[in-house]
């Protein structure tokens, strides 16, 4: 048993705030000292700041997106190489990095979970195989739906919300999902009907379907079999100016339904003011505020370059013409989904991207509830995740951020209300946004706390004065119990999960499947569907089953 | 008798997985669905079960601590040929980590004229069910584009049902059609711009030019009923609820693709402007596209990587500069090229056995052992099945062999 001694321990779901106190660690759990075996070995932590792991709630780590932005990237890999050495591989890039130095890097700044957002049925076992190449981190995915052709059709012939019910719950275990997705509702699919918008009551050309509906459909699907993580929503009308009504009357569709909407900040502009661009964060925010069903990620934007990566093609085409450099990809996907990649600079003196930039801040500082928003830059889409121990330091420290707002666009800066914001983000909070609150949203009962029994993932910060040196260095980090980070370099490989949840489903569902597949789909169904074996064939990795309520 | 369904053909990137596949005595027949790639490729031998050195026969275990000697002692190893699954891909970067050595795939050239493209300007691309499900017109470019994927045309253009392209699809061919995209096409009449080289380049600059501005430039003088075969294509283009081009890089003059391809990607950025139109390209055979997929998330690079400066980078692999060579060809009885220099072969065909350094039989991947491999549209990737009991290993076991006996810093 290792004895974490003296620490100051921030462990929001045990409602710990900074209470200095020893930890103990037995076979990769936290373990009660007054039954667990002999100490071995004493850390001494006085004087340092615990928190347990980071969980990355939504971040494009694994699958064909990405993969086609590292093909793209080429200049950013030639310019940041990566050696190999006893412990590492080898690897290359700084915006969406190669799969072993992603792992690496989101270990180095005290992360341990990591989930990939938008994993395409058709394209889920590429997103394990990467997820498997990604060390470190335990992983896991949501799995895209809305935009396919097998749903929709459901849902045009009106057919038993059961049959909707099964299909979800089956899409989760055959790709082997955390949970689901839903981007721009229909409209991936319109767009390969040449629609070029769609708003929340507009109806995809082909099947009649509003995005409402598709929500609707979904939201009741995922109640019904029980999957802890609501409905992961990236809304209609993704990047357009005025977009906030779409995001309002989105958040009204759940009607009280859990909901969890995504990349908040990209879905939260006006139209006001001589550029017709204007923040409607507090708008948003307060709609946040007012309905405890929803929860938000915010897609912080930070400037630079970074490369934006979307299954909403009907929304990346039409913002092609911002590609920087000027080359980008729009795919069509096995009448699936699809994906769009558009390289993108975000410049601080550019009056609409610092714009953005406000606005991701003041959607953090306006909405009250911490448990109800995460921290994300959506990365890459909004910045490389590199950039979290910045922006945990804009949150936690007025003075910076002030000094900070004062070096942007100028017009954008009076345009935002940052500076009259006095708010400042506590570790206890930080903690909540980075840990607590995504689990607790996922399900993951053993992890993002302290408490005896959860997974030892743990991370020791030394403290610093600049918050971001302090969370960008932890001197400890530790994998199911182990330490495998030191002084915010790797030190040791630990061994990896995937987590997945098992909706049940009526197998006759596959009857229906199996006729669509051969009919249509050009892979059969048997080998559409990843099993448990193959999935913990990839790495020798173990699968971590949540329990879905009953 | 045993007999097996759902089996994934590994010999061409379309992966049609819809195969039976009958095992005697560990000699495979299709008895569904079979092509003459098909047929070939299952219907292959079981692999060689002794391992030599220098043609001497040797176990298993010299052959390997002979192929670990010689990768170290090497100061610029070349792992080529990397024709194997995605597990075999996997163990190749990480001995050429460890060696330095550089990895060069069989087809490099060919795929190069896309990633050239998509390097420069991105693209817009359709995987295969979209094709098939969606495509109302379909313009091939090149000649005999289809001709080393059998089963394309009875597959994706003349599916007895789609979701949304029904029976009557539009066809045209800039360039030669091939013989089963002629006989492939009953019904469909298709428009035919034959042309060889450069040809097919000026013609679709021809038709890209016409449907921007609606009239031939003057290029000279372009015989009439060239002129209004162009007019004939143009038209299908403009009526297309959902148009695919596709082409193949093999099936275009190598001094002509890199343009062929970038020329037909700005087509479809044009076109989409307005309407819907995707491209698709057929390639990555051989575990081409596996190699393009997986060496983009190891490495960050998709095409030849060098290990040679201690870390991986992407300006290409001469193999004239190197020192050993290591060829992996796990699909195809090919020999390794000759580079005059001490070479491994893992391979399940003895093709070179007796000349090369050292000779690991290693199995077929989807007949004598599982694994994953990547479609042409690399979106795609599906299961192998294990199909008889040959006890040939996978290259990667094999190659987690080697790296077991090569003692140095990296990975």
């Amino acid at each position: 048993m290792i004895k974490l001694k003296g620490g100051k321990v921030y462990d929001p779901s045990n409602g710990i705030d900074g209470r200095v106190m020893d930890l103990y660690i037995e076979d990769g759990r936290l373990a009660d000292p007054a039954t667990a075996g002999r100490i071995d070995r004493v850390l001494d932590l006085a004087g340092r700041i615990i928190m347990p792991g980071g969980i990355d709630i939504h971040t494009h780590i694994g699958g064909g997106k990405v993969n086609i932005a590292r093909m793209l990237l080429a200049e950013d890999h030639a310019s940041n190489p990566v050696a190999p050495d006893m412990l590492m591989r080898s690897g290359s890039g700084s915006i969406a990095p190669s799969s072993f130095v992603t792992g690496y890097r989101y270990a180095e700044m005290g992360y341990t979970s990591c989930f990939e957002p938008a994993m395409m049925p058709v394209n889920a076992r590429q997103s394990h195989l990467e997820m498997a190449d990604t060390p470190m981190l335990d992983t896991g995915a949501y799995v895209l739906l809305g935009s396919d052709d097998f749903l929709l059709r459901l849902l045009q012939r009106n057919k038993d919300p059961q049959l909707v019910n099964d299909y979800v719950a089956w899409t989760i275990q055959a790709t082997r999902a955390m949970g689901v997705k839903v981007v721009n509702p229909g409209g991936i699919n319109a767009f390969k009907f040449n629609q070029r918008k769609l708003d929340l009551d507009e109806s995809n050309r082909h099947y009649g379907l509003t995005p409402r509906a598709i929500l609707s459909a979904l939201l009741d699907a995922l109640d019904a079999i029980g999957v802890p993580h609501p409905l992961h929503v990236h809304a209609c009308n993704l990047g357009v100016p005025g977009n906030y009504r779409t995001t309002l009357n989105t958040i009204a569709s759940a009607e009280g339904r859990p909901v969890h909407l995504t990349h908040v900040q990209f879905h939260s502009y006006g139209q006001e003011g001589d550029r017709k661009f204007s923040s409607a964060a507090a708008q948003v925010a307060e709609a946040v505020n007012l309905n405890p069903n929803l929860s938000i990620d915010v897609g912080q934007v930070m400037f630079g370059q970074t490369v934006t990566a979307s299954a909403d093609t009907m929304m990346q085409h039409r913002g092609h013409v911002h590609a920087h450099p000027n080359k980008w990809v729009c795919m069509d996907i096995e009448c699936d989904a699809g994906c769009g990649v558009v390289p993108f600079r975000y410049r601080d003196k550019n009056f609409v991207n610092a714009l953005q930039w406000c606005i991701g801040l003041e959607i953090f500082l306006l909405v009250n509830d911490p448990w109800r928003v995460f921290m994300t830059t959506d990365h890459p889409n909004g910045a490389p995740f590199t950039f979290y121990p910045h922006l945990i330091r804009l949150l936690m420290d007025r003075s910076f951020r002030n000094d900070m707002l004062g070096t942007i666009n100028r017009d954008a800066a009076g345009a935002s209300v940052l500076s009259s914001i006095d708010r400042e983000y506590s570790l206890y909070e930080i903690a909540i946004i980075t840990r607590a609150a995504p689990a607790r949203s996922l399900g993951l009962r053993d992890l993002g706390h302290l408490g005896i029994g959860a997974i030892a993932d743990i991370t020791v910060y030394r403290p610093d004065d600049n918050l971001e040196a302090m969370f960008g260095k932890p001197e400890y980090v530790f994998k199911h119990g182990e330490p495998c980070v030191r002084d915010g370099k790797v030190c040791a490989i630990p061994a990896t999960s995937t987590h997945v949840v098992e909706p049940e489903y009526d197998p006759g569902i596959e009857k229906s499947l199996k006729h669509y597949f051969d009919r249509y789909m050009t892979m059969s169904l048997e080998n559409f569907k990843i099993s448990r074996d193959e999935l913990e064939g990839y790495n020798q990795h173990s699968l971590l089953v949540h329990d879905c309520r009953l | 008798m045993a007999s097996v369904d759902n089996v994934t053909c590994p010999f061409c990137s379309l992966l049609c997985d819809d195969l039976t596949l009958r095992a005697q005595k560990n000699q495979l027949s299709v008895s569904a669905n079979a092509c003459r790639l098909a047929r070939q490729g299952f219907s292959a031998p079981q692999p060689a079960s002794k391992a030599s050195i220098k043609g001497v026969p040797a176990t298993t275990g010299q052959a390997v601590r002979a192929a670990a000697a010689l990768m170290q002692k090497s100061r610029k190893p070349l792992i080529g040929g990397l024709g194997t699954d995605v597990n075999g891909i996997r163990a190749a970067l990480q001995l050429a980590e460890k060696t330095d050595a550089a990895l060069l795939h069989s087809q490099e050239s060919q795929s190069l004229h896309n990633l050239k493209a998509l390097q420069a300007r991105g693209g817009i691309t359709a995987t295969l069910a979209e094709v098939k499900n969606r495509a109302d017109v379909i313009i091939f470019i090149g000649n005999n584009v289809c001709g080393n994927y059998p089963r394309f045309i009875e597959r994706f253009i003349n599916a007895p049902h789609t979701l949304f392209a029904g029976q009557h699809r539009k066809l045209a061919y800039m360039g030669r059609p091939g013989r089963t995209e002629l006989n492939g096409c009953d019904g469909h009449e298709p428009v035919v711009i034959s042309g060889q080289g450069d040809e097919i380049a000026e013609n679709l600059a021809l038709l890209r030019a016409l449907l921007s501005d609606g009239q031939l430039l003057d290029f000279g003088n372009i015989p009439a009923a060239k002129a209004r075969k162009l007019e004939k294509v143009a038209d299908l283009v403009r009526d297309a609820k959902y148009g695919v081009l596709v082409w193949n890089p093999a099936a275009l003059p190598e001094d002509q693709a890199d343009m062929v391809i970038g020329s037909a990607q700005d087509l479809l950025r044009d076109l989409n402007a307005k309407q819907r139109f995707a491209g698709l390209s057929l390639g990555g055979s051989n575990g081409g596209a596996s190699w393009q997929c997986v060496a983009t998330w190891q490495t960050g690079f998709p095409a030849a990587v060098d290990f040679n400066g201690g870390y991986p980078s992407g300006g290409g692999v001469h193999p004239a500069d190197v020192d050993s060579l290591l060829w992996i060809s796990g699909f195809t009885e090919a020999a390794p090229p000759a580079l005059e220099v001490p070479t491994v072969i893992l391979s399940p065909y003895r093709a070179g056995a007796s000349d090369a350094d050292v000779y690991i039989p290693t199995g077929v991947p989807g007949i004598d052992h599982a694994g994953t491999l990547f479609r042409t549209d690399g979106v795609i990737s599906l299961p192998l099945k294990k199909l008889r009991e040959s006890g040939a290993p996978a290259a990667a076991a094999v190659i987690g062999q080697v790296l077991s006996h090569i003692t140095g810093a990296a990975g």
